[in-house]
């Protein structure tokens, strides 16, 4: 008699395994297509709904991708964000981008977008040369020509020295200081706060002193975003890895981990287990722990435990006054789904009136739009945005994430600044040398 | 803290979330994703079936019915408030309550909504010329009349959706080229109907322009989703809540609600990481009825609220839940089910006690009596004038 198998027991998916099936609550509403910025701009572009749930139906990991056309994704994770239904438009693009990625091959370009940690710091000593040349027409032209990164893009400085060197200094001095038993605080500053942007770390590590914190600044890696963004999770885990074995510890202990770059936090908040599949203790751990440093502030402010002794704009900012300041909410920020604590935050100085713009995408989705082939379309997204801050007349905009801030400043004209630099200015805080 | 969190971004939510911050409420919207409005036509709905005065047939409606429980004037008022928010937005909603407008639709059929958007409102007249562009699958001119004419289709590598054509019209030489195809095949029509297409940024201008090119009036027909007119008020609805700091979060989940001595509190969203709570005096429910995700549903005929866990007034029989005919004119039961509510907007249980102090339901998540108007028939009117009496409520504390 034929032995009837034993029904196999199916276990429920991990979230990341999950992902692919969530195409099934895809009811083609077209909600996704019509609120995704790139599809808004290029006609090359089939929209969200058709490279996410559409072709996903025809992706098989031995075959060869349907077509090529998901490329044009930037990732930016709208499309999620809007699907009524709970398909995961965004993730299901990003892990068939990265089988898209593995099959093409290395690719130098995006080897060296994505590792700006490294040569963020091989070229901290070389900063004024490095500085001078990324500033010369030529070189940006040869640059686009041999290597496919825009010559229009807006690469930033090195500073010269790191947040970390500085760090370490400042340290050193305070040896002596003695054991406190103010309530501590990890700082994660993330590779373009350390190389080109360390005055935003001063200030991040300020701002919480003057609240009470001791702040640590551990070894810390590389949040490994670009990695993942360029479809290689083989070394974006590395990185997850080497980052659950530096902070880890501290998050299980209770110890909040603050950070001032919006897209790095939301990787060691959700990316590591939700896109890398690293679901472990350490993953876990940080996933709890980690904080965008406005959502830590209004978490304190909430608590009663805010120092609110901020100036009023008059004060610091008179040309501020009265007017609308324009704030840039990225995609990498709504993705948390924390609200807005940067507004929140901002409202608490008398007199400063922050404005969130109606815009879903700068345009620069991390590296994207350094890439040459997709630069007018980082461009064309963030057009009305950029009108919007031009017609403002103020020559000030606040966003939480960098390569956003390089981008609209390049593309307006306008200073762009991190939340954290206004609320220190509010505090009266200046960075220290 | 918040004075009001608003869950739902749909018609209910986002016009309840303009009108507290006119009344000076801090207010956060927080949804799941897009509500119905960019896939619904973009006209308002009030009594579809009703010929005649609408006002009087709104008084004569049962007791428990939403808009009896909003109470007819104040109805008529949140309409009032609806028509002077679309002029501030540059989107003027046009009609009134004396009767409902007559408009053809994509499949030749007369469609009745109360008040509707700019783009619908030219007059068919005797003979409209149905236009339709080569090709392109999300509109067919010949089923909706018998005078057709055909247009070019943008050259483009992939199918284009209703709204990569609007964006087109926005152009006046895209505008110019169609007209001279229209113009070429007008032929005695009184007027030219398009697909929901002409101008996502500015459709007011692109249609006064496009008619006066081709020289005849020009109406707008509903498409297959995404709804152009639908999305032009979204998008500016939401500009016209952020520019007045409402803080709109759209994209995560309303995991629970938080309830404490009978009171809502507030709400835990499952957000990135970790849950993330938002604290309000008031919070109000606009999340919608079983399509919308206010309302969940089983195959064992369980109908259950997931936020606050509202009780639901439903038939358990799932036998009863639908119509023999799939496009019956009263709809299905199911479409009726949803919470109960007193004429405060305030959630009740089945015994008519509170469910909760400081909440409140609005839209499609409320219940409607089986004597009353199908649903389908009120859609967007009772979200408005739900939500106007809930925010209206909510502010008295």
């Amino acid at each position: 008699m034929e032995q009837l198998r034993e029904p196999t027991l199916t276990l429920p998916l991990a979230y990341h395994e999950d992902t692919p099936f969530t195409a099934d609550h895809c009811l083609k509403c077209n909600i996704c297509t019509q609120a995704c910025p790139v599809a808004a701009v290029t006609p090359l572009f089939p929209g969200p709904k058709a490279v996410g749930p559409q072709a996903q139906r025809f992706r098989d990991k031995d075959l060869p991708s349907p077509d090529s056309s998901l490329d044009l994704c930037s990732s930016c994770g709208i499309c999620t964000l809007v699907c009524p239904h709970g398909v995961r438009v965004m993730e299901i693009n990003t892990q068939a981008k990265a089988r898209l990625a593995e099959r093409k091959g290395f690719n130098l370009r995006n080897w060296l977008l994505s590792h700006n940690a490294w040569w963020g710091l091989l070229g901290t000593p070389f900063a004024p040369i490095l500085n001078w040349m990324f500033g010369l027409a030529p070189f940006r032209y040869a640059l686009e020509k041999t290597m496919g990164m825009s010559r229009r893009a807006a690469f930033p400085k090195w500073a010269g020295y790191t947040f970390r060197g500085w760090w370490r200094r400042r340290e050193r001095k305070r040896l002596n200081a003695g054991v406190t038993d103010s309530p501590t605080v990890v700082y994660y500053h993330g590779c373009s706060t350390n190389s080109y942007e360390p005055r935003i770390g001063k200030l991040a590590v300020q701002v919480l002193e003057h609240n009470g914190f001791r702040v640590i600044v551990p070894d810390q890696a590389c949040c490994g975003l670009p990695m993942q963004s360029n479809g290689d999770f083989a070394e974006a885990r590395r990185f997850a890895r080497k980052n659950g074995r530096a902070l880890a510890d501290y998050a299980r202990q209770g110890i909040p981990i603050v950070g001032t770059s919006g897209s790095c936090i939301m990787a060691l908040k959700s990316d590591y287990q939700h896109i890398l599949g690293m679901e472990d203790e350490d993953t876990k751990a940080l996933a709890g722990g980690v904080y965008d440093i406005s959502e830590f502030l209004y978490l304190l402010y909430a608590q009663g435990r805010l120092k609110t002794d901020f100036r009023p704009v008059e004060a610091f900012a008179p040309e501020l006054a009265g007017k609308h300041v324009p704030y840039h909410a990225p995609c990498q920020l709504k993705a948390h789904g924390m609200g807005r604590p940067a507004l929140d935050v901002l409202d608490l100085i008398p007199g400063l009136c922050a404005v969130e713009m109606d815009a879903e995408c700068c345009g620069i989705a991390g590296t994207y739009g350094y890439k040459a082939e997709k630069r007018q379309i980082a461009e064309d997204v963030g057009a009305p945005l950029f009108r919007r801050i031009r017609e403002s007349g103020l020559k000030l905009a606040i966003c939480d994430t960098e390569t956003c801030r390089w981008h609209i400043a390049q593309m307006t004209g306008a200073h762009l600044v991190h939340p954290i630099e206004i609320i220190a200015q509010a505090y009266g805080i200046t960075p220290e040398p | 803290m918040d004075d009001l969190i608003i869950v739902g971004a749909g018609w209910a939510g986002l016009t309840g979330a303009a009108y507290a911050l006119e009344r000076g409420a801090k207010t956060r919207l927080i949804a799941q994703g897009i509500g119905s409005l960019v896939v619904l036509p973009g006209w308002i709905s009030v009594l579809d079936s009703t010929p005649g005065d609408l006002l009087a047939a709104l008084r004569a409606l049962p007791p428990d019915h939403p808009y009896a429980l909003v109470g007819a004037e104040t109805t008529s008022a949140a309409f009032e408030f609806f028509r002077a928010l679309t002029a501030k937005i540059d989107l003027p909603y046009e009609g009134n309550l004396a009767a409902n407008r007559r408009l053809p639709n994509a499949l030749g059929a007369w469609a009745t909504p109360a008040f509707t958007p700019p783009g619908y409102s030219a007059e068919a007249g005797a003979a409209p010329l149905f236009v339709g562009f080569k090709g392109w699958r999300d509109y067919y001119p010949a089923l909706s009349g018998g005078r057709i004419a055909w247009i070019e289709m943008p050259d483009r590598p992939w199918d284009a959706s209703p709204t990569d054509l609007a964006r087109r019209f926005d152009d006046p030489a895209f505008r110019e080229k169609v007209a001279a195809q229209v113009r070429s095949q007008a032929d005695g029509a009184t007027s030219a109907g398009f697909p929901a297409v002409i101008g996502l940024e500015d459709p007011a201008a692109a249609v006064r322009d496009l008619s006066a090119r081709i020289g005849l009036p020009v109406f707008e027909i509903p498409t297959l989703p995404p709804s152009v007119p639908g999305t032009r008020l979204f998008n500016r609805l939401r500009r016209y809540l952020l520019d007045h700091r409402v803080r709109v979060q759209i994209g995560h989940p309303v995991a629970r609600g938080i309830i404490e001595d009978g009171r809502a509190v507030g709400v835990e969203v499952a957000a990135a990481g970790k849950p993330q709570l938002f604290r309000a005096r008031a919070i109000l429910l606009a999340t919608g009825g079983l399509y919308g995700g206010g309302l969940f549903s089983d195959d064992r005929g369980r109908i259950w609220e997931p936020i606050f866990g509202l009780p639901v007034k439903y038939n358990p029989d799932r036998s009863q839940w639908f119509s023999g005919e799939l496009l019956d004119a009263r709809g299905h039961a199911v479409h009726y089910f949803g919470v109960r509510a007193n004429t405060h907007m305030q959630p009740l249980n089945a015994d008519g006690s509170l469910a909760a102090a400081g909440l409140y339901v609005a839209g499609h998540i409320l219940a409607h009596p089986e004597a009353g108007p199908s649903p389908l028939d009120t859609a967007e009117g009772v979200a408005i004038a739900t939500a106007y009496r809930a925010v209206d409520e909510a502010l008295k504390g």
